[in-house]
């Protein structure tokens, strides 16, 4: 009899390790490190469309087709802006003189009183707005010849932003 | 008589789970590194260096109550903002460390309750998102994950 | 559920971005600082657009001036001798040429190889991440005619600086003047580095009434390399002619930099009676 007793009581208490629920908890940090960033992006192509022979056309900034750049980056600091512009455009062995090159900037996505400058190789100082953003237009204008021959005619217009 | 009863009991109920043996440990954080403001960011479970680990031993044939504590934010190191951050449905996965375990995707949000059949113990990976405001502060920013278990 | 169970976990990473029909790159940190003990960094690139982009990356030397009007450009030597402090030589980029998807980042580890037994100091460099990706859409021409587009390239130019044993930095203002310019007042002062690091901070001008009460300000950040001349504008649209008072001040505070890569130097500050007209 006692040791049945014995018996039982060591049975509940195996028992009663085994099944008891214990709880425990362990921690992990989550971490991120939030840099400010520099965004230069082409928005819009520089887009003249169809032209004629022996007519100029110009794409003035505030055109729905001229070229916009948008970018971002710290509030109120300064930026540079440089152009690369190329002076023909081509098709195949073609070429199509293109200059006259205007500019515009501004701290809203609309060139309603916009910053006008002249697009060049040479730096343009600007600066982010207050909210870090800067719009970029540019325009320009194209002179086919007289015997212009037909074709689609391309170019690249490379803006660099220098921030520091 | 006694110490017969005693072994035929052991071996009955199996291998104990002695109060030394159930563990819970936080192996690696959850660590984003670098973050665009105004881009989301997300880690992967699978990430075999960003997602956050934890590892948790019973014993075969035991159950485990997997129960986390997650944040709804980050808290920037010096104060001055809070970091979005967020964990999807598929954003936990755990897997035994014996060699034929396959891992288990589950839900963090949800408590989830595991049955130890091949392994005693396993590992627990979290992936997560961060969502950044544009005008997130610049900084660290960091928060505690905390996972419950219960051993059963 | 057992462990037994499998499930492939499918995570789609930056799911919902906002896809942006340009073409460019984001850059991430826009400066970057590296020291002598672990002598790299890292930047990431992320592709917002809907189209690949080719990313190349370079280095260069050049610093900030100001030019006659006061406004901040490059600084570019033609050649860069032995007592120029340029990194661009020794820095190295992994990968230099790579293509980044759509909605993806690339991180770019940078690497500096310093020669030996360079001096304790701040270096410089520049470097420039070129983008060129799927061109922008142009109208459709008349086959039978002549028709004209231009797609956009962007390159992206951020500051690195590279540290060698203790550097320290400080700046000397003299010169502060301000002068009426259309409808704003134009500041300008002269700001000369001390010590053996670039200033890198912020401006922060205020001007004042006769009652002390702060009727225009400015704050801009701001890099001294060496010397500079900048010029700030505070409006003065609505100002009643009288006596002001002006005053500037430069700290080594800046909300877009870790503060551990800032380094501390005391505030600097002067000022200035100014008369509006």
């Amino acid at each position: 009899m006692r040791t049945l007793t014995r018996v039982s009581a060591t049975v509940a208490a195996l028992l009663s390790l085994a099944t008891a629920a214990q709880a425990q908890s362990a921690n992990i940090n989550a971490t991120a490190v939030v840099y400010q960033a520099m965004t230069v992006t082409g928005a819009r192509a520089l887009d003249f469309g169809n032209v004629f022979p022996g007519v100029a056309k110009s794409i003035a900034v505030a055109a729905a087709t001229s070229g916009r750049f948008d970018l971002t980056g710290q509030a109120s600091a300064n930026v540079n802006l440089t152009f690369t512009l190329p002076t023909n455009l081509t098709s195949g062995a073609n070429n199509l003189p293109i200059g006259t090159w205007t500019g515009c900037t501004n701290a809203t996505n609309t060139t309603t009183g916009c910053t006008t400058f002249t697009p060049s190789g040479s730096a343009t100082a600007s600066a982010f707005s207050g909210t870090g953003n800067l719009f970029v237009w540019v325009g320009g204008t194209v002179t086919p010849a007289a015997n212009q021959a037909a074709g689609t005619y391309n170019g690249t217009v490379t803006l660099t932003a220098a921030y520091f | 008589m006694l110490r017969c009863a005693c072994l035929l009991l052991l071996a009955l109920l199996g291998p104990l789970p002695l109060l030394g043996q159930t563990q819970v440990v936080g192996i690696r954080d959850l660590n984003f590194g670098p973050v665009i403001r105004g881009v989301p960011n997300a880690v992967a479970p699978t990430d075999p260096v960003r997602s956050g680990q934890f590892y948790v031993r019973h014993r075969i044939g035991g159950s485990v109550q997997l129960r986390f504590t997650l944040p709804t934010r980050l808290t920037r190191v010096g104060g001055g903002g809070n970091l979005p951050i967020s964990f999807a449905t598929t954003d936990a996965v755990a897997q035994g460390t014996a060699g034929s375990s396959v891992p288990v995707t589950f839900n963090p949000n949800a408590t989830q309750t595991f049955n130890l059949v091949t392994s005693a113990d396993f590992n627990i990976r979290l992936g997560g998102r961060v969502s950044p405001a544009a005008n997130q502060a610049t900084g660290s920013y960091r928060g505690t994950v905390t996972l419950n278990v219960t051993f059963f | 559920m057992t462990l037994r169970r499998f499930f492939l976990p499918v995570v789609a990473l930056l799911a919902g971005t906002q896809v942006l029909a340009a073409q460019g790159v984001v850059v991430a940190p826009h400066a970057v600082y590296l020291d002598h003990r672990t002598r790299s960094a890292a930047i990431t690139l992320y592709n917002p657009g809907a189209e690949p982009v080719e990313v190349s990356i370079s280095a260069f030397y050049a610093y900030p001036v100001t030019d006659s009007l006061g406004q901040f450009t490059l600084e570019t030597p033609d050649s860069v001798t032995a007592g120029m402090p340029s990194a661009a030589a020794w820095i190295r980029a992994f990968p230099r040429i790579m293509t980044v998807p759509p909605l993806a980042r690339q991180t770019v580890r940078l690497l500096a190889q310093p020669p030996a037994g360079l001096p304790d100091g701040e270096y410089w460099s520049l470097v420039l991440i070129a983008a060129k990706g799927g061109s922008l859409p142009v109208s459709a021409g008349d086959t039978a005619g002549i028709s004209v587009g231009l797609t956009l390239e962007v390159r992206t130019i951020i500051p690195l600086t590279y540290r060698k044993g203790a550097v320290v930095t400080g700046l000397a203002l003299s010169g502060l003047h301000a002068t009426p310019a259309g409808d704003s007042l134009a500041i300008r002062v002269h700001a000369e580095r001390q010590g053996s690091a670039a200033y890198i901070g912020t401006a922060r001008g205020a001007l004042r009434d006769a009652a002390g009460k702060v009727v225009g300000s400015f704050s801009e950040p701001v890099a001294i390399y060496y010397q500079a001349e900048p010029t700030f504008a505070i409006a003065r649209q609505g100002l009643p002619a009288g006596r002001y008072q002006l005053t500037v001040e430069f700290t080594n505070e800046r909300t877009d930099l870790m503060p551990e890569q800032l380094l501390k130097g005391p505030p600097v500050r002067d000022s200035l009676e100014v008369t509006l007209p």
